[in-house]
């Protein structure tokens, strides 16, 4: 179903539930791993990806076409995994954990990765990264999103992007010359 | 699957789901939002209670602190009220003095001229016992 038709059928009240489970079934797989890439675990990614679509489904009468339908999900995702792991970290400054603690204890203790071991400790560099720099690296290097649709998702300049991406692609290698 | 100049390894995805996750995902969703819907229409009361508890509370103090100070207040307040009730007494008992004291002044008056009343009739009576024969003997 084209864009312009489901965002319709979404807000009108006798066809948003039918719609709704097709825009579920379109977006979920990209927003998942949108999410996974940020909050690690499978059990988080979980709850943000449901928080995700609850908040599109409570707010679809309040969308502007202005930015695209897509866009938008992928903003609502973003900052409700950024808000998420913020809890988190508020809540383990209480344990005595660092930083991106628990995003490394995420990792190591994750069943559902698969990776090899030059992938786990990929992932380990893009943790220690600042928050922004590693979601720009993620949106760039696996996901090989556009500057200009991230520079809508992260309401960022494209050449701020660029820089991002750059110094953290730099800190990666030297991360893992390192090891 | 690219490869990202030499260090940097595969672009490939590490991660995976439990098997079937994203066939059930969009029921569960829904089946959320239902429960999320339905909620705020059974708790209504709730609801109420939840919008009003900050002015029940504040409601519940003032009656702790009423309390507090009621009770002591009723302990010692029959005591105070005693010693008014021995007041009210003194006044009443002035003014039953007053009264008795303005009743005496008048017995007493009324008693003077009873006294006078007296004299006069003793002297009418002694005038009337005493001869002429006896009043020319004593000025003799």
């Amino acid at each position: 179903m084209p864009t312009d038709d489901l965002i319709k059928q979404l807000k009108n009240k006798n066809t948003k539930r039918l719609a709704f489970h097709e825009l579920v079934k379109t977006y979920q797989e990209k927003l998942y791993w949108h999410i996974r890439k940020i909050v690690i675990s499978h059990d988080d990614t979980d709850d943000v990806l449901q928080n995700t679509f609850i908040k599109v489904w409570n707010n679809i009468e309040l969308f502007r076409a202005e930015s695209g339908l897509y866009t938008w999900m992928f903003r609502i995702a973003t900052n409700e995994a950024l808000t998420f792991i913020t809890q988190k970290k508020r809540r383990s400054i209480f344990s005595g954990t660092i930083d991106n603690e628990y995003l490394i204890n995420n990792l190591e203790s994750d069943e559902y990765f698969e990776g090899k071991e030059i992938q786990r400790k990929l992932q380990k560099a893009i943790l220690s990264l600042p928050e922004k720099q590693r979601l720009v690296f993620n949106m760039k290097y696996f996901d090989e999103m556009k500057y200009n649709d991230m520079s809508e998702i992260l309401e960022t300049s494209v050449g701020a992007l660029k820089a991002s991406y750059h110094h953290a692609v730099k800190k990666i290698k030297e991360q893992l010359k390192e090891e | 699957m690219k490869k990202k100049k030499n260090i940097l390894p595969e672009n490939e995805n590490p991660f995976k789901t439990p098997e079937g996750y994203f066939d059930g995902f969009s029921d569960r969703i829904m089946e959320r939002i239902d429960a999320e819907n339905a909620a705020p229409e059974s708790d209504s009361s709730n609801g109420i209670i939840r919008y009003l508890r900050p002015a029940l509370i504040m409601a519940a103090s003032f009656a702790a602190i009423f309390l507090i100070i009621f009770i002591p207040v009723k302990t010692i307040g029959p005591q105070l009220s005693s010693n008014n009730n021995i007041a009210d007494n003194e006044y009443a008992l002035l003014d039953y003095l007053n009264i008795n004291e303005r009743t005496i002044i008048e017995a007493f008056e009324l008693d003077s001229t009873q006294d006078e009343y007296n004299d006069a009739a003793v002297e009418d009576y002694l005038m009337a016992s005493i001869s002429e024969y006896d009043l020319v003997e004593n000025k003799n």
